[in-house]
Order: C-alpha cells, then sequence, then structure tokens
C-alpha cells in the first residue's frame, strides 16, 4: 500500500516537474547510477536482514544472561535486607536460595563454553571469584565453625533450623554479600562488553 | 558385583540440614553416621564403587557437606585414599560441591595426621 502510494506520488511529481519546471529531466540512463542503486539496494538488505538479526539475536542472548544474573543479585540483595533489619533467617530457605544461586551461575557458565568457548576461556579468574566469594557468603551464614579461630568474632549460631546472628559477625556477612555483588556486577560487565 | 548408589534427595531429605542435630533435622552428622558411614563401608568390603548423588535437593549447606564428607575422615577408620578411591560424588546441578567435598577431606586428612 505504501509502495503504491510512493509510486503515484513519484509519478506525480515527475509529471508536475516535467511540466511546469524551467529544469529539463536527463531521461538517458547512466550504468553507473543503475550500479550505485543496486549495490545501495544490496548494502540496505543485508544491514536489515544480516546485521541487524546478527546484533538482535546477541542482544536476546544478552538479555537472557542478564536475567539470570539479576536473579543473583536479586538473591543476594534479599540476604542484604534481611541481616540487616532480622536478627534470625531460616536455614532451609538460606540454603536453598544459595544453592540456586550456585545452580544459575553454573548454567550460565555451561552455556557460555557450550556456545561461545573463547569466553570462559578469556574469564575464567572473574568466575572463579564469582564462585569463591558465593561459597563466602554460604559459609558465613549456614556453618556455625566458620569463623572458628577469627578473634573478637561470635560466629553465627544455628539452632532447630534458624540462623541466629549477631552483630559482630553481621559485618562479616555484609561484607561478603557485598563482594559477591560486586564480583556479579564484574561478571554481568564483562558479557555485555562481549 | 554392582556398585552402591547413595541418593541424598530420595533417601535422606530433599532439605539437608546443618551439621549437628541440634542445629536442625537432616543434619550432616545424621546422614553420615545413618548412611553415608554404612554404605561406605559396604563399599569397601565388597571393593565397589558407593555413588553419592546429591542432585535432586533443595541444596547443602556448607557445614552438611562438610560434616558428612570431612566426618567421614575424621571418623577414623579409613585413610583419605580408601575413601576417595570408593566415594563419587555425582553433582550436575552445582560441580562445584564436588571439589568442596574433595577439600573437606583432604583439610580433615591433615588434621588427622597432625
Amino acid at each position: 500500500m505504501i509502495a503504491v502510494i510512493s509510486a503515484i506520488i513519484g509519478w506525480t511529481a515527475c509529471a508536475l516537474f516535467e511540466r511546469f519546471s524551467i529544469l529539463t529531466l536527463d531521461l538517458s540512463i547512466s550504468v553507473a547510477d543503475v550500479l550505485t542503486l543496486v549495490v545501495e539496494v544490496f548494502v540496505a538488505l543485508f544491514v536489515a536482514n544480516v546485521l541487524e538479526k546478527g546484533l538482535q539475536n546477541k542482544r536476546v542472548e544478552k538479555d537472557f544472561y542478564f536475567k539470570e544474573l539479576d536473579e543473583i543479585l536479586g538473591i543476594f540483595s534479599e540476604f542484604e535486607q534481611l541481616c540487616a533489619r532480622q536478627n534470625t533467617l531460616s536455614l532451609d530457605v538460606t540454603v536453598a536460595n544459595l544453592s540456586r544461586s550456585r545452580r544459575i551461575l553454573n548454567r550460565i557458565w555451561k552455556l557460555k563454553e557450550e556456545f561461545e568457548r573463547s569466553f570462559p576461556k578469556k574469564n575464567q579468574k572473574v568466575y572463579d571469584s564469582v564462585v569463591a566469594s558465593i561459597k563466602d557468603v554460604d559459609k558465613k551464614l549456614t556453618d556455625a565453625k566458620a569463623l572458628d579461630g577469627e578473634p573478637n568474632v561470635k560466629a553465627i549460631k544455628i539452632s532447630k533450623g534458624k540462623i541466629y546472628l549477631n552483630d559482630t559477625v553481621r559485618p562479616l556477612i555484609e561484607e561478603s554479600i557485598s563482594q559477591a555483588k560486586r564480583d556479579l556486577f564484574k561478571l554481568k560487565v564483562l558479557i555485555n562488553n562481549e | 558385583m554392582g556398585d552402591i548408589i547413595l541418593n541424598i534427595a530420595k533417601e535422606f531429605s530433599r532439605c539437608p540440614g546443618a551439621r549437628y542435630p541440634d542445629e536442625g533435622n537432616y543434619s550432616g552428622q545424621e546422614f553420615r553416621e545413618q548412611l553415608l558411614s554404612p554404605k561406605l563401608k559396604d563399599a569397601i568390603n565388597k571393593g565397589v564403587h558407593l555413588y553419592v548423588i546429591l542432585d535432586g535437593s533443595a541444596g547443602y549447606a556448607t557445614s552438611f557437606i562438610e560434616e558428612s564428607f570431612g566426618g567421614l575422615v575424621r571418623e577414623g577408620t579409613y585413610t583419605l585414599q580408601q575413601i576417595l578411591d570408593t566415594i563419587v560424588i555425582v553433582s550436575e546441578e552445582d560441580p562445584s560441591y564436588i571439589d568442596d567435598a574433595k577439600v573437606y577431606m583432604k583439610n580433615a586428612w591433615e588434621h588427622r595426621k597432625v
């Protein structure tokens, strides 16, 4: 419909131009003009169908990874808030959330290894530090013996399925959570920049 | 003779707890004493592998893994090498549990030697 209207407008414009303008139209066709037109049409089609599509696919892929990483970041933000506001956490819920975040991370890395082998090779250190920082949070929140030997720190207490925080261990847990979030954010930036 | 399979989620709990029974239900100590240790003994006596499957549960506290596997070494019945040669840990959902368990076993062995 748009093509038809454009053709009618174009034809009308040319007819009016030829009739009323003091300028004249050169009706001869130059080979160079035709070739230029063909190349322009080819480039337009190539950009639309190949380059744009490739970029869109890449965007969809990145959005998938971001969604997964955002889920982990959401888990840690929730931990942050709970630890700041509450003195007790549910052991089952804490363990399940930490495990979920580890599994999501493992899933992301497996996909990267399967579809883009160069990415894991280049960024293994960042991945390892994300894993280590999540494990650190895991230890501090679910192992009452994790801080044995730390001076002046009373570790968490676990009793009857509840984790009991205290004011000496809370800052250490909060710092671990912040570190995990920083490392996750670094991974997000790396995925975005590739 | 067939290998022995121990599926934690199916045979123990889908929601394993922490380290000790007083910390909550389904503790690592309970798991080790009731299932892991007897099955390890059985596997070693029969000369087969013991496959411990971690998949299918809601997750594991660090202390559960440490008390289960590190505690196995601390029991003092078998050497680290005997345990490592017999136990095969399966964890496809989160392979890092396998590394963790091995580190805990090795650390427990180092402490045992001291």
